[in-house]
This record gives structure tokens, C-alpha cells and sequence, in this order.
């Protein structure tokens, strides 16, 4: 987190920096909400171009408060934007983050073992792929409100201020939050076996 | 505590997701940050330079057949306005006729309708 | 697109302005024709001095003259020498005046008309004695 005493406007080499150093948890946090590649890709895109035309101006040490609220209210948005999606589709999709075809049925994936839309993951253990998978479904399961409270909080490394600052609400309701998310997730990570002293 | 342990591992297991996203997505996110970047607001820019710019060509010859345009408009409003004109003068001389037929033929005498 | 509205601008401004000298120059007697002339008669004398707007609004009433009854063509140049007399005013207010007068219901006008039939007669008791009254019809 970059506390900067520099109150001089952002240089264009200091805001690229920036979107480059958030873009990859942008589209992450994205694909949480949205269970959509292109719609993350789009969310992403809208974000970054709205700080820069709005914000472009601003200190270094406001955009990352700035960016994640653009981003969080863009998210909403689109989120409300896409269909209205079977039960099914949602919980299922969850597991299935790379298609970007609503119609598309994830049974059918599902039911098809030897069509693995997932990309070969190189470095990783299977255990850990395993892992990663429960964390990516359990995150988008969450309520978007403890999502973003918990990313903020925990992958941006904002402090409760600036969470609150970015979510619109107050430093309280972003402890309730990530309070919660945190216990859904350690639930869901103890029960696949997961045990922490 | 329990609960931070836990809440490193996701950390880890997200950072890990993250160097693991596509190579044609990370592209498209370059583009996109590229993109954002050529509309960055500064302190001697107007918000959507880049749109007024694509608009500037347009916007000269925009300028001069503007002027023209209020002529036409003009031109064609006094036109109107004098064949409105026309046709009202039109329609009143015809009633006058009509009526003037009337009076000649009519059963009273004309001084019935003089002072 | 709008090249070619312009050019429709300026060629209906221009058409406008060719308009514009609709009303005919004063016609002498002679350029106009024998039903014209028919109709006109009493004022062949003086046609030629009349202001080219009576002469217009003159040759106006003239068109239908060929359309009306022997009787009515017979009133029409009876009255036609008094009416050019009277001025542009009054044949205004004349003009006012019947279209009051016709707008009232029938049994209005035929009341005011049995007046002026008599007021008529009294005026002339010799005329009327006589059957002969230029001015009124039955």
C-alpha cells in the first residue's frame, strides 16, 4: 500500500504503473462476480478507462481507493446487466469459470470428462489446483458485499478506512464483512480437509 | 489465530491464480490499460480530448456550413412566409368575390348595407 | 444530403419571389374579353380609369356572370354603376354588413327583407305603382 506524502498529480507513467500492478486482481475480482471471462475483460476495461478520464489528475495515493470503488460499482453494474441465470447455471458456472456462453449448460462439461475447459495450470501441485478451485467457487458464492470487503481488505491490502472509503459504507460494516467472509471460507477450506494449528 | 492462517493461504492461493491467467487475456488487459491511459485527465486536458479530436476535421467544415445553414433557413422562412401570405391574400380576394356577387344579386337594394 | 436541401432552399425562395408579382397589370377595355365585357358593361366608360385592384376584384365577380339567371344578370348591372360609385370603405363595410346580414336565420332575413321591399315602395309609390322597381326583385 502506497502512502505517499507526494500530493502532485499522477504522471502518466505513475498511473500506468498503477493499472498495471491491479489489473490481473481487477479481472479476478471480476471473474468472482460475474462468472464471465469477456463481461471480467469488459469490467476492467470500463474501470480503468473511467479512472483515467475522471481521476487521470488525482495523487498517486488516491487511485487505488478510487480505482477499486470505480471498479466495485462497475461490477455491479454488469452484474445487473446479465440475465437472470437459472440456479443451476450459477452454482455450476462457478466451476466452469471459462465459458462465456449464457445459454450454455454446465452439465454438460460436467458430464463430459474428457472436455476440461479449465487451462493446464503448470506450476502447480494437484492438491493445490484442488485448493484454488474451492477458493475461486467459494469467493463466488460469497455476497458480493463480504466479496468486495474481503478482497479490499485481504488481496489489495487496503486498510478498513480505505475499504470503506472504496465500498461506500462504514468501517464497521467492512469488519462485519470480511468478519463473515473470512468464516465462510475457512469453513469451506476446513471441510475439504484443510487444517491450520 | 486460526482464522489468519486461513486467510493467508487464500492470499497465497489467489496470488498464485493470478500468475496463472491466460496469456490472450493479459493482452487484452494491456490494451485495455493502454486504452485508459491515452484519456488520462491531466491539469491542461478536457475530459474526452481524444473524441474532440476524432471531431475536430469535422467540426471546421461543421463551423463554416453552419453560418450557411442559418441562411438557408433563413431564406426558406421568408419564402414561406410570403407564400403564406400569398395564398391568405388568395383565399380572402376569392370569399370577397363570392360575397361581392352576393350584394349584386342579392334580393335587398345595395344601400340596405350602406351607412 | 443537405447540399441538395440547399438547393430546394433557394430554388423555392426564388419560385416565392416569383410570386410575388401575381396580381395582373390594369387591363384596358379592350384586352378583355366579350363575356368580360358583357358583364362590365355599364362601366366601359370609365374602366379604363378605375384603380387596377377594383378592376381585379371587378373582373373577379365577372366570372360567374355567365352562371346567373336572366333576372339576376339583370340586377347585377342595375347595381354594378352605384357599387364601382361607392368608395373601397364602403364597399368594405357593405362587405361586413352582408356577411352579418347572411349569417342570420332564415326567418330573420326574410323579415328584413319584406321591410325593404316596403320601405322600398313608399320611397317610390310612383315606381312601384308602376310595377317597375330597378332596385328590389319580387
Amino acid at each position: 500500500m502506497i502512502h505517499s506524502g507526494i500530493n502532485k498529480l499522477a504522471s502518466r507513467n505513475e498511473l500506468s504503473e498503477f493499472l498495471a500492478s491491479v489489473e490481473r486482481r481487477a479481472y479476478k475480482q471480476g471473474l468472482f462476480a460475474v462468472h464471465d471471462e469477456q463481461v471480467a475483460l469488459d469490467i476492467v476495461q470500463d474501470a480503468m478507462l473511467k479512472l483515467a478520464e475522471k481521476y487521470g489528475d488525482k495523487p498517486l495515493a488516491e487511485l487505488p481507493m478510487l480505482f477499486q470503488r470505480i471498479l466495485q460499482n462497475t461490477i455491479r453494474d454488469f452484474y445487473r446487466r446479465q440475465k437472470v441465470r437459472s440456479m443451476w447455471t450459477t452454482l455450476m458456472s462457478s466451476l466452469i469459470p471459462q465459458h462465456d456462453d449464457s445459454d450454455y449448460d454446465p452439465l454438460d462439461t460436467l458430464q463430459d470428462a474428457s472436455n476440461h475447459s479449465q487451462p493446464p495450470r503448470p506450476d502447480a501441485s494437484l492438491e493445490q489446483t484442488q485448493l484454488l478451485e474451492l477458493v475461486e467457487t467459494e469467493l463466488g458464492k460469497l455476497p458480493a458485499r463480504q466479496r468486495e470487503a474481503f478482497l479490499l481488505r485481504y488481496w489489495e491490502n487496503m486498510d478498513t478506512a480505505e475499504t470503506a472509503a472504496a465500498m461506500g459504507c462504514s468501517e464497521g460494516s467492512v469488519k462485519t464483512h470480511c468478519f463473515r467472509a473470512t468464516n465462510t471460507l475457512a469453513a469451506a477450506l476446513r471441510a475439504h480437509g484443510v487444517t491450520k494449528s | 489465530m486460526n482464522t489468519e492462517n486461513y486467510i493467508n493461504t487464500i492470499k497465497e492461493l489467489l496470488e498464485k491464480s493470478s500468475s496463472q491467467i491466460a496469456p490472450h487475456t493479459l493482452e487484452s488487459l494491456r490494451s485495455a490499460r493502454i486504452n485508459a491511459l491515452e484519456h488520462q485527465r491531466t491539469q491542461h486536458s478536457v475530459p474526452v480530448l481524444s473524441w474532440l479530436g476524432h471531431q475536430s476535421k469535422q467540426h471546421e467544415s461543421f463551423r463554416s456550413s453552419k453560418s450557411l445553414n442559418w441562411l438557408i433557413a433563413a431564406l426558406l422562412a421568408a419564402c414561406l412566409i410570403i407564400v403564406a401570405s400569398y395564398w391568405h391574400a388568395h383565399v380572402t380576394e376569392h370569399e370577397i368575390s363570392e360575397v361581392d356577387l352576393a350584394i349584386l344579386t342579392d334580393d335587398l337594394p345595395i344601400h340596405a348595407f350602406l351607412d | 444530403m443537405l447540399r441538395l436541401f440547399n438547393k430546394l432552399a433557394v430554388m423555392t425562395f426564388f419560385l416565392a419571389l416569383a410570386c410575388l408579382p401575381a396580381h395582373a397589370a390594369a387591363k384596358p377595355w379592350l384586352a378583355l374579353t366579350p363575356m368580360q365585357q358583357e358583364a362590365m358593361a355599364p362601366l366601359a366608360q370609365q374602366w379604363n380609369t378605375l384603380p387596377e385592384k377594383q378592376q381585379q376584384r371587378l373582373l373577379a365577380t365577372s366570372k360567374r356572370y355567365p352562371l346567373l339567371s336572366p333576372e339576376q344578370k339583370q340586377l347585377f348591372l342595375s347595381r354594378l354603376t352605384d357599387w364601382s360609385r361607392l368608395t373601397p370603405e364602403q364597399r368594405n363595410r357593405a362587405r361586413e354588413k352582408y356577411k352579418a346580414f347572411s349569417k342570420l336565420p332564415a326567418d330573420k332575413r326574410e323579415e328584413i327583407k319584406r321591410k325593404a321591399r316596403k320601405k322600398e315602395l313608399d320611397r317610390m309609390p310612383a315606381v312601384a305603382a308602376s310595377g317597375v322597381a330597378p332596385a328590389t326583385a319580387k
